[in-house]
């Protein structure tokens, strides 16, 4: 079963939506308690106003790098380079906005103040 | 209900310790990720997009109040203080920690619960009409066959990697609450030309990408023989079902490729080498399983029926409460109640710890100890006094689950969409919410009469939109939410696939055009017919062009 969830048909993955010309973070879930998570430059982060942000191809592949490496160390699951909106900490996609905020419509539980 | 003898205790608790193990083993990094996942998986555990969910099955939507109890304890201690009951009648958890879920499921496994094939392709959880037993219009308790299927088909080890998952759904009554033509095999109880009873068996239905009613392949088969002539079916599926193409890997494809005529044929075939290979279920394996559902020693009726009435006479809330979500039960002087989960403005399908707690007691109290899941994400007392009624409405008021909206337009299937589902292409809970609220009035409701709404955040269709009389699926268009709508599926005994009526909407406008759509059926309807068939008279013409005419 090399698919996550049920591998049923189409999924909006993490396919790139529109055009972004933002910067770029690192994501994925923790391993043990699938918390969403970002990486800050040096560690493993809930907040993703703490993001370090990846504006150049190497600072890029420096975050790629971090993001095997705790891959490896099974720290970390579902990992992805994600896209920001320019001049912002905040997620091109909606799907990477809920992410880091929480389920819309339980802002009661959300993690920052809805963009 | 049916208690777990000895072997499906051990089976469930041996499980729990498999996974334990499994899960101490990839927190050691001794398993990979691509190890692990399909064991997580078997065990109903996903990942979404804030955390790990975990699916809980409930067989054929049967849960006793001492199981709702540990159902609440599970969302107080090991998520956020709630769960979503889903169209599949399960319930899931959306906040799970890995680290925890060994003894989560060892505290399920106390109340004879689990996760197990409610992921994988494998046989799914069965489900059933909810109002199974106690259902005025039944010929026959769908529950006593649903737990043989439940029993043949866990762990069936030819059935365990199958080319796709494989859903069973079963009715008791001719009257379809369980949407069995939409799913792969659907089963009626039904009287022969003897009057004796048995099974007509519907093959490939299914959501998803390609909907498709499943057509009828048996219109009768012999009650004792129903387990080998579905091992025939998943025979035939296991051995021809795309295993090459995830999208083309459900029956409903091999069914519709081959010809319903052709691959019945083949089941035929197959089942005339198996009927007699011991598969079926003996007589004493029936009756044995048919005693957990002996129906329990009703109490005479009618001693509160006056009190009753005046009830209904004295609050007109409460009236019309009773007309929409109380059900006629086969024993006089007794209602089945639906509970909605659907307050206005809320989340659909979510209930509380609390909420659950305070249904387990009223469960306890009023209604022999016993609680139904619905597919609509509903709730169900199926053993209620009339006598009692009064006050089990007044106790849901006070948890917020009074609304008299059962099958009403503020009644919405709607799936957890992209607030929390990975797979997601857009929300479908704040489209739910915001109809809910647009037709929050009861008066206006009760007018416009039945009506389904259905939502889904992707084409995999968990909100069974396509069998919605208004069926609403969230597409990604551009990185921007976009909703189609469909008009005139039925989920039940009249099933049909809904049609996409034109380019999709908005958020800011599909509560509108939905309200445009009521507008125009309220319009055009004959006096007292509901909008099914209005839509079916009348077709999509005089809905696309008005809904269109602007843009
Ligand atoms: S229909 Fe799509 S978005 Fe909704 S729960 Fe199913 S997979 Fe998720």
């Amino acid at each position: 079963m090399a698919h996550e969830i049920e591998p049923s048909e189409v999924s909006a993955g993490r396919r790139a939506g529109k055009v972004v010309t933002g910067g770029k973070i690192a994501t994925g879930n923790r391993l043990r308690d699938g918390v969403v998570i970002y990486f800050d430059g040096k560690e493993w982060v809930p907040d993703v106003d703490k993001a370090k942000v990846a504006h150049t191809a190497e600072d890029e592949a420096a975050l790629k790098g971090a993001l095997d490496a705790a891959v490896k160390a099974n720290h970390l699951i579902d990992a992805a380079v994600i896209d920001l909106v320019q001049n912002e900490t905040k997620p091109a996609r909606l799907r990477e906005q809920i992410r880091a905020v929480g389920p819309t419509v339980r802002l009661d539980l959300a993690r920052r103040p809805n963009w | 209900m049916y208690i777990y003898d000895k072997f499906d205790n051990t089976v469930v608790n041996e499980r729990v310790a498999d996974f334990r193990d499994q899960v101490r083993r990839r927190l050691s990094g001794e398993l990979s990720e691509d190890q692990f996942r399909p064991l997580r998986l078997m065990n109903g555990l996903y990942l979404q997009l804030h955390a790990y969910m975990l699916r809980v099955a409930i067989p054929y939507g049967t849960l006793s109040a001492a199981q709702m109890k540990k159902l609440a304890h599970i969302a107080r201690k090991y998520d956020r203080g709630y769960g979503h009951f889903t169209t599949r009648q399960n319930i899931q958890y959306n906040w799970i920690k890995l680290e925890q879920v060994p003894d989560l499921l060892g505290e399920l496994a106390e109340v004879q619960l689990h996760g197990i094939q409610t992921s994988g392709n494998c046989i799914r959880n069965v489900t059933a009409d909810q109002f199974a037993g106690v259902a005025g219009d039944e010929l026959d308790d769908p529950r006593v066959i649903s737990e043989a299927i439940r029993q043949w088909s866990t762990f069936h080890p030819e059935f365990s990697f199958l080319p796709r998952k494989f859903k069973i759904a079963v009715t008791g009554a001719a009257r379809d609450r369980a949407a069995i033509q939409f799913h792969d095999i659907g089963i009626q109880i039904v009287r022969g030309d003897n009057g004796e009873i048995g099974y007509a068996i519907y093959a490939g239905g299914g959501m998803g990408r390609t909907p498709v009613v499943a057509p009828l392949i048996r219109g009768f088969l012999p009650k004792p023989e129903l387990l080998s002539y579905i091992e025939a079916i998943l025979r035939v599926y296991n051995r021809h079902g795309r295993r090459d193409n995830i999208y083309k890997a459900r029956i409903k494809i091999l069914v519709r490729e081959i010809g319903a005529e052709e691959f019945t044929r083949q089941v035929e075939e197959e089942w005339a080498l198996l009927r007699n290979e011991g598969i079926n279920l003996p007589a004493a394996e029936e009756a044995r399983i048919r005693k957990f559902f002996t129906p329990p020693a009703y109490e005479p009726a009618a001693k509160a029926a006056g009190e009753f009435e005046a009830q209904r006479k004295a609050n007109p809330a409460f009236a019309r409460w009773v007309e929409t979500n109380v059900h006629t039960h086969k024993q006089p002087g007794y209602g089945i109640v639906t509970i909605s989960l659907k307050p206005v403005g809320e989340i659909p399908g979510d209930a509380t710890a609390d909420q659950m707690d305070a249904i387990a007691d009223l469960a306890e109290k009023y209604s022999l100890a016993e609680v139904r899941v619905t597919h609509v994400q509903n709730l169900v007392l199926p053993n209620v006094k009339q006598g009692d009624l009064f006050t089990v409405w007044q106790a849901l008021g006070k948890i917020g689950f009074a609304d008299a909206n059962a099958g009403l337009i503020g009644d919405i299937i709607a799936c957890p969409g992209l607030d929390y589902c990975a797979l997601a292409n857009a929300r479908s809970i704040p489209v739910a919410q915001e109809i809910s609220k647009r037709f929050e009035s009861a008066e206006r409701s009760a007018l416009i009469g039945p009506l389904q709404i259905k939502i889904s955040g992707c084409i995999n269709a968990c909100g069974h939109h396509h069998a919605g009389h208004i069926g609403i699926l969230g597409v990604d268009r551009a990185g921007e939410e976009l909703y189609q709508i469909t008009l005139g599926g039925a989920g039940d005994e009249t099933a049909s696939v809904g049609q996409l009526l034109g380019p999709g909407f908005k958020a800011d406008g599909i509560v509108g055009a939905v309200e445009k759509i009521v507008d125009i059926y309220l319009e055009l309807r004959n006096p007292g017919e509901e909008f099914l068939a209005a839509y079916r008279r009348l077709g999509p013409a005089p809905f696309k062009e008005r809904l269109y005419a602007s843009h």
